[in-house]
């Protein structure tokens, strides 16, 4: 399917029966038993100057990486967390990686959103400027949605200049006592992630402004040891947040089994966060939203089912 | 507004907390845009549980309600209509709490956008979205309009800075959207809210991420012998992959208004002048400003003005935030526009701005975010003068068809409201406002929060759309 085929799109998703959006496939595979359909793919615009991208929502990110990269810039789409799959997905899940405190979240990036409702109909939502405030913020509501409001055809998304350097920086032997003076000296790290004993610290920008960071730390009494990577998550399979106040003391509990992404609010642990508690209003909300983007409740079921039952 | 609803109002809140003299009547019948509606009557909840109260009466009643914060909107969102209950949240302006570790504070909507960056200052933060209205609006306000500012360029607007919302909907249920934690679980209703003007649902406490302030500040005024060197300059800027924190631009009519008013030395002979702020950690803010300098001199600056100090810059800045005010020099009457255009078309469209104004026979100043080509022309006249009022119209609506025929929105931080709640179909088909409406009714399925705003017919809750007087594109 090519960029211009939304209209496509939207025919092959059609108005009735349980639909199954697949991307790439890398963060959740669809039902058996449930008719796939594959989103647009292409990059349709890029202007650097205008610092936006136009593109399929079934785009690759190693192809839109590759693109934008050649220019100098980026998307912000949580590529640190999952580097593969494609665009949509990257948006129906809304997964932020390591490097949000700096970067911000992925919903931040999407600018102008097409999706295909469950009725069949082709709905847009925000526009294709870096600021827009023209009616309702449909953007936001699709990401994080895991398509069960829409399936995401086309999306326009800012994009942002590429750092001209990165590094991460270790520092040992910071226990709880020492945390909140290393991060208060800190001027505006990408990332922040703490097991209650390291401290990873992601600093981007000008190469003597690292030096600065590196030198100020180190006057401060955190030697630091430059490493090619953040710590490896691999053995903490399980995210979820809380607020960052509450970090310090999530970590304080158990020390060296809980990675804090300090300043966010993201816990990384290795065993199964708590369920949520929904209000029964939020959860009203929802349903409405719900019933009214998609009444037969056919699109994506399943997917992202926290509160859609 | 009968008897009986002023009664039920006041023994929900006390008396004290209820006007309806006529003065009060007619200040609150209008924001700060040209038009003019009715309000019923005026409450002044003073916490979660008045606000309540106010709502239970309304919906008991089946009367509209509309949120106002300081009133500084221009596009008519708080303009209540038919004689709706205002709810004023002037008197809900306590900060709350301030985390500097966490960096995030809880504040009432009620609180002005400068008081709480104030507050912070003592902890080197600040809250990042400054409208020009800064001083006056309030945060309530900025989180229904998703308000933007000069330096919203780098830092996003307003809804990058919100984190959560407690929200009293016309059923009366309170809910938080959003959180302090970052990934609540479920649709970000927190997003679909901030931004929303007022039809959801009344906010009445917000968790607002704040801002390190920055370890160096560059403020830089280039000014240009032609508008489209001007605007070329701003291009290669964000092309050679810089975001400056503000990125502003006026006009040779603007920076004559402004330099007549505040003396700060702006360039009355040029035809454009940039006002460019870098700011961060210093080796980034000496690299971008060198490299401003030097794009800025490619396109032909005739000079490059450096802000010596606090007090230059400082200088600089009143300039630009006091245009509005200097404009009164010329003519009485302004209508304030706002459109976004794609950055490579904002010498086209300027073009056109000019040529609209001036077939109209209007004076037109320029002063707006050139970094995202949020564009403001300023149509100055006298409204004195016969038929006026209908170029002025004319003019406004034109600016807006040129803006979305070059690919650009109709809004770019003032919101729809009901100035353009009818041209919304210029950007949106039948089933793209249906969606929104959609989005409204689930959070307000009684249609009693602000209607007949944004949506147009029969997009909007169905309601007849009722008069109101005024001017609006």
């Amino acid at each position: 399917m090519g960029v211009s085929d939304i209209a496509e799109f939207a025919s092959a998703i059609g108005a009735t029966g349980p639909v199954w959006i697949r991307g790439a496939g890398t963060r959740v595979v669809g039902p058996a038993n449930v008719r796939a359909v594959e989103s647009p793919r292409g990059i349709r615009f890029f202007e650097p100057e205008e610092m936006t991208v136009t593109c399929g929502a079934g785009t690759c990110l190693s192809e839109l990486d590759e693109i934008l990269d050649d220019r100098g810039q980026y998307a912000n789409l949580g590529q640190l967390r999952h580097p593969h799959g494609t665009v949509g997905g990257a948006l129906a899940s809304g997964w932020n990686d390591q490097l949000r405190l700096g970067r911000g979240p992925v919903r931040d990036s999407l600018l102008e959103v097409h999706v295909v409702t469950g009725r069949g109909d082709v709905v847009k939502g925000g526009g294709p400027t870096v600021k827009n405030v023209s009616g309702f913020d449909l953007c936001r509501l699709m990401v994080g949605s895991h398509g069960r409001l829409g399936a995401i055809a086309e999306v326009t998304l800012r994009t942002r200049p590429k750092p001209r350097a990165s590094a991460w920086l270790v520092v040992d032997s910071v226990d709880g006592s020492r945390i909140e003076e290393l991060v208060g000296h800190l001027y505006r790290p990408s990332a922040i992630l703490w097991n209650g004993l390291v401290c990873w610290i992601c600093v981007e920008g000008h190469p003597s402004d690292i030096e600065i960071a590196r030198t100020e730390l180190r006057r401060r009494g955190f030697a630091s040891q430059e490493s090619a990577s953040g710590p490896d998550l691999g053995a903490l399979p399980h995210r979820w947040s809380v607020s960052p106040r509450a970090v310090f003391e999530h970590v304080g509990e158990r020390v060296g089994q809980v990675i804090a992404e300090v300043g966010v609010g993201v816990l990384h642990g290795d065993q199964p966060p708590p369920t949520p508690i929904i209000d029964a209003a939020v959860e009203n909300i929802h349903r409405r939203l719900k019933d009214s983007f998609d009444p037969e409740h056919r699109l994506n079921p399943g997917a992202g089912d926290i509160l859609i039952r | 507004m009968t008897d009986e609803v002023i009664e039920a109002l006041r023994s929900a809140i006390g008396s004290d907390l209820v006007r309806s003299s006529d003065a009060e009547l007619r200040l609150f019948a209008h924001d700060a845009s040209n038009l003019v509606g009715e309000a019923g009557v005026v409450c002044y909840p003073r916490d979660v549980d008045d606000v309540r109260r106010v709502i239970a009466v309304c919906r008991r009643f089946g009367i509209a309600f509309v949120a106002r914060g300081a009133g500084t909107g221009l596009a008519g969102g708080a303009t209540p209509i038919g004689g709706a209950v205002v709810i004023c949240t002037t008197k809900m302006n306590r900060i709350l709490d301030v985390d500097p570790l966490a960096r995030l504070a809880w504040v009432e909507p009620g609180v002005l956008n400068l008081d709480l960056t104030r507050h912070a200052a003592k902890f080197g933060l600040h809250f990042a979205p400054d409208p020009s209205s800064q001083q006056s609006c309030s945060i309530g306000g900025n989180v229904a309009n998703n308000s933007g500012g000069p330096h919203c360029l780098a830092e996003g607007v307003t809804s990058a800075h919100v984190l959560a919302c407690d929200v009293v909907l016309s059923d009366g249920s309170v809910v938080r959207l959003g959180g302090e934690e970052p990934e609540p679980p479920g649709f970000d209703l927190r997003g679909a809210f901030v931004g929303s003007e007022g039809m959801f649902g009344i906010t009445t406490a917000i968790c607002v991420r704040l801002t390190p302030d920055p370890r160096d500040v560059r403020t830089m005024l280039l000014d240009f012998e032609t508008v489209r060197a001007g605007t070329d300059t701003v291009s290669s800027i964000i092309a050679a992959g810089m975001v400056p924190a503000a990125l502003e631009m006026m006009d040779r009519l603007c920076l004559q208004a402004v330099e007549a008013f505040v003396h700060a030395g702006f360039p009355t002979d040029a035809a454009a002048a940039l006002l460019v702020e870098v700011s961060g950690a210093a080796s980034a803010v000496a690299a971008d400003a060198e490299a401003i300098e030097r794009i800025g001199r490619q396109h032909g600056a005739r000079s490059v003005r450096v802000a010596r100090d606090d007090n230059e810059r400082s200088l600089l800045w009143k300039g630009r935030k006091s245009a509005f005010g200097a404009i009164a020099r010329i003519k009485p009457n302004y209508y304030l526009h706002d459109t976004v255009v794609p950055r490579r078309h904002l010498s086209d469209v300027l073009d056109h701005v000019y040529r609209i104004a001036a077939e109209e026979d209007l004076a037109v100043l320029n002063v707006f975010h050139a970094g995202d080509g949020n564009l403001h022309p300023l149509l100055v006249f006298d409204r004195r003068e016969p038929g006026i009022l209908e170029r002025v119209h004319r003019a406004g609506t034109a600016i807006v068809a040129v803006s979305v025929e070059y690919g650009g929105v109709l809004s770019g931080e003032h919101g729809i409201g009901l100035e353009k709640r009818d041209l919304m179909p210029l950007m949106f088909s039948e089933d793209d406002l249906r969606a929104q409406s959609w989005l409204r009714e689930a959070f307000d399925p009684l249609g009693l929060a602000n209607p007949f705003k944004v949506l147009p017919s029969p997009s909007g809750c169905g309601d007849a759309h009722a008069h109101v007087e005024g001017l609006w594109v």
